[in-house]
């Protein structure tokens, strides 16, 4: 978990993706937590060399739609091919704290209203670095390509998808205010999309807090007393450890 | 040493005979598609199969399983009326939290494989013991008839 506190505002994966670590703007109205956040950056999106767009959402999907709306999100400051966006769970790290909250948790309907500016600056970061490497590469300004269904295009009729961009993504530098649509301009925000995370919930392969299993982890189990203001004289414990012995743990 | 048939694979358990299979399925095989919802019997997220009949697997101890096959919803990939099902559920987008799908497709599974054209009554009557705290209900009864009639011949 520690990678997640120290990326750089853009590294390498392993697998070679295109990694766009953000720094998260400044938090609203607390000062302390605006210089903080400059040292916070994180990785919401990945881009592979298949073209295919993962977007890590450090919120808790409960059913609300977050684990679609915020990829939404990030696709159209992008400009991806929804067909190739999935969503990843993020893992837990001061990168995917909640803007508003600045803990990492979800609820009171802050989501979308809190990641709004920094998961739309990070596609939008991404995007202006894929347009830069396309445009090095044709050797044309970059002002003349426009972006559409995850790929770079130019007036000449060439084209490259964003996985072609990959390697050569990775060398620009991270805009630090990147260019955001104007909202008539959207394409995906407003739409009623299906749902990213459904196929996991039609084959038991969708993971929730009690599918978890760690190492070495332990079930707790709560013997309540059979009167309120009940306290514990002592405890027989002996037929648990009769049926189950290697698992109970006194 | 209990045998059990999971999924159409014969495997061994070293298991108290009246654990529920639920647990079974769960802690000794890591299966984690079936879900706890009340231990109770009463909200029908552990459905599981047994020679292809629903039953509550939070409830029904392992040994009632001897010499029947359990069918669970990991296997519904490999089964039509799964997939025909599944395919539904994702065209309706039925799943809000999820929770309690993995049994509400068990049991549709269940009631497509003895009735495949139920009326709306039929599907109420035949998913009322399956409880989703989202309320999708609307779309489960949508989806069960979008699966239909792929299925239909």
């Amino acid at each position: 978990m520690k990678s997640a506190f120290t990326l750089s505002r853009r590294r390498f994966l392993k697998n070679g993706a295109l990694v766009i670590a953000f720094t998260l703007p400044g938090a609203r109205g607390l000062a302390h937590a605006a210089i903080a956040a400059d040292f916070r950056p994180s990785a919401y999106l990945r881009i592979g060399s298949d073209d295919r767009i993962t977007v890590v959402v450090g919120i808790s999907e409960m059913g609300q739609g977050v684990h679609t709306a915020i990829p939404m999100l990030v696709a159209e400051e992008l400009d991806a091919d929804w067909t190739r966006v999935r969503v990843e769970q993020g893992p837990v790290g001061a990168a995917f704290e909640n803007p508003m909250y600045h803990i990492q948790a979800t609820g009171a309907s802050t989501s979308v209203n809190g990641h709004w500016d920094p998961m739309r600056k990070a596609g939008a970061a991404a995007r202006q670095m894929l347009v830069t490497a396309a445009a090095q590469r044709w050797k044309v300004d970059a002002a003349e390509c426009r972006t559409e269904k995850g790929a770079v295009v130019h007036p000449s009729g060439r084209r490259l998808s964003y996985g072609k961009l990959v390697e050569a993504a990775l060398r620009q530098p991270v805009p630090k205010e990147p260019q955001l649509k104007d909202p008539r301009q959207f394409k995906i925000i407003g739409q009623s999309l299906r749902r990213l995370d459904t196929p996991q919930k039609v084959d038991g392969s969708g993971k929730f807090g009690m599918d978890v299993r760690l190492p070495g982890m332990l079930t707790a189990v709560i013997a309540h007393p059979p009167a309120p203001g009940g306290k514990p004289v002592s405890i027989d414990d002996s037929m648990a450890l009769l049926r189950c012995p290697p698992r109970i743990v006194r | 040493m209990i045998i059990l048939n999971v999924n159409g694979e014969r495997l061994q358990a070293e298991i108290e005979a009246d654990t529920p299979i639920l647990w079974v399925l769960r802690d000794s095989l890591g299966m984690t598609g079936t879900k706890f919802g009340c231990g109770m019997a009463l909200c029908g997220a552990c459905t599981v199969h047994l020679d292809g009949v629903s039953i509550r697997s939070c409830q029904t101890p392992v040994s009632q399983a001897v010499g029947k096959q359990i069918t669970t919803i990991e296997a519904m990939n490999d089964n039509r009326v799964g997939k025909a099902l599944q395919a539904a559920w994702i065209e309706h987008d039925v799943p809000q939290c999820g929770y309690c799908q993995s049994g509400q497709i068990m049991s549709a599974v269940a009631l497509l494989a003895s009735n495949p054209k139920p009326s709306d009554e039929v599907i109420d009557a035949a998913m009322s013991g399956n409880i989703c705290r989202c309320g999708t209900y609307n779309q489960i009864r949508a989806a069960i008839k979008t699966a239909a009639a792929t299925l239909a011949p």
